[in-house]
């Protein structure tokens, strides 16, 4: 029997699920995988499970795995399990094994990602001392030809507008704009957003493309778009 | 080189991505049979430059060779990023088993990978291949290859070793 320093007493042991403290709790008994060792190993296992905070993820499949352990016990005491109580048993080695030669393959991944990466055209414009000349540098143009080109362009923007009053006019809110998205969807399938908002407000159009995001988002409908500046099609999920 | 193979690869070279062998086979009016031979042409010059075709099953892609990778490397600005211990193993299975569905990966981890293959998926290593009837199935991508500086998956060390292996061929109840 193992005796001396075991992996609960190690204050760190953060583990990728029941497979991974199976195979560190038999590898450190120095074990093979098999039902034997799975045997010899339940206890600690059992009280990893009660002792340690796992998190809610996991915590279902490491239940899964003690009570099959526990299967393991019980079977020292009624030799004669069922059939298919039997394969259970079988079938945590077999997977056990499996794991244990994924972790190896997965460690090799781990170690090698990133360090050799094949690039893709464009994946990055090498610098030199050739693209260094200034762009342009033979254009006849001076500071003034810029000026006069500066001036007209500002002489043919319109005017900012003063505002007259302290009101403006209320626009839909955005709840306004999804539960009208969600009201026509329940009537129609299908939707075409510019025929929706044709007639509204530069703002109301703005706020109703983002109830529609958010409406996909939410997974309530999809949208599709042939290309730039087309019909928006939406369509009720 | 035939004019054919050239065309291939100045296809691959303007794409500057991956492209479907689907799409390759329209853009060269060529059969698949005929498409896998020019492939093989291109390999085969490409074999002593600065360039390799990296292939999956679906793609294929124009990119740099595993020999310049760590001299090019000096000029990335970024680097890929870290795989966890929970994407490895995630990455394993579908790598060295794919096709293979979520419920397979379950079954080799031990855990629920719901999560986990959704992030691989966000981060293009993997992909959720076209669904056929019920079951969806995922597979590495030629991103993940890349990652890796290696050209298919068959190069990944051990590969026909783990393919072959009893228990992991009884657990998924399929010849691999």
């Amino acid at each position: 029997m193992h005796k001396g320093r075991s992996l609960l007493t190690v204050s760190g042991g953060q583990f990728e699920g029941p497979f991974d403290l199976l195979l560190e709790l038999i590898q450190e008994r120095r074990l093979d995988v098999s039902t034997l060792s799975l045997r010899e190993i339940t206890d600690d296992f059992l009280t990893y499970v009660r002792t340690r905070p796992i998190s809610g993820e996991l915590l279902g499949d490491f239940l899964v795995v003690a009570a099959t352990l526990l299967l393991l016990k019980v079977r020292q005491l009624l030799p004669q399990l069922e059939k298919a109580e039997e394969e259970e048993v079988l079938q945590l080695t077999e997977r056990l094994a499996a794991y244990r030669a994924l972790r190896e393959r997965a460690g090799w991944l781990q170690s090698e990602w990133g360090k050799r990466c094949l690039l893709s055209a464009g994946s990055f414009a090498p610098q030199s001392s050739a693209r260094s000349e200034v762009v342009g540098g033979n254009l006849a143009i001076g500071a003034s030809d810029l000026g006069q080109v500066m001036t007209g362009w500002l002489a043919r923007l319109s005017k900012p507008v003063r505002v007259q009053a302290h009101l403006r006019a209320r626009g839909k809110s955005f709840q306004d704009c999804v539960a009208l998205f969600v009201t026509r969807l329940a009537r129609l399938q299908r939707l075409v957003f510019q025929e929706v908002v044709a007639g509204h407000s530069q703002q109301e159009v703005a706020v109703s493309f983002l109830a529609v995001l958010e409406l996909a988002r939410q997974q309530r409908l999809t949208l599709e778009q042939q290309s730039f500046n087309q019909e928006l099609v939406i369509t009720r999920l | 080189m035939t004019p054919q193979a050239q065309r291939l690869q100045a296809l691959l070279f303007v794409a500057g991505e991956a492209v479907s062998r689907q799409e390759l086979l329209t853009l060269l009016a060529a059969s698949p049979q005929e498409l896998e031979q020019l492939i093989a042409e291109l390999e085969t010059e490409l074999a002593t430059g600065g360039l390799r075709l990296v292939q999956t099953e679906r793609e294929v892609e124009l990119t740099t060779s595993g020999d310049v990778a760590v001299w090019l490397a000096q000029f990335l600005q970024e680097s890929s990023g870290q795989l966890s211990r929970a994407a490895a193993e995630t990455l394993a299975v579908v790598a060295y088993t794919g096709p293979v569905t979520r419920y397979e990966v379950d079954m080799l981890r031990g855990v629920d990978s719901r999560r986990m293959l959704r992030q691989l998926v966000q981060r293009g290593v993997i992909a959720r291949l076209p669904s056929q009837g019920r079951v969806r199935r995922y597979d590495v991508t030629e991103e993940f290859l890349k990652q890796l500086g290696i050209t298919q998956r068959e190069a990944l060390p051990q590969f026909q070793e783990f393919k072959r292996h009893e228990g992991i061929r009884r657990l998924l109840a399929r010849e691999l």
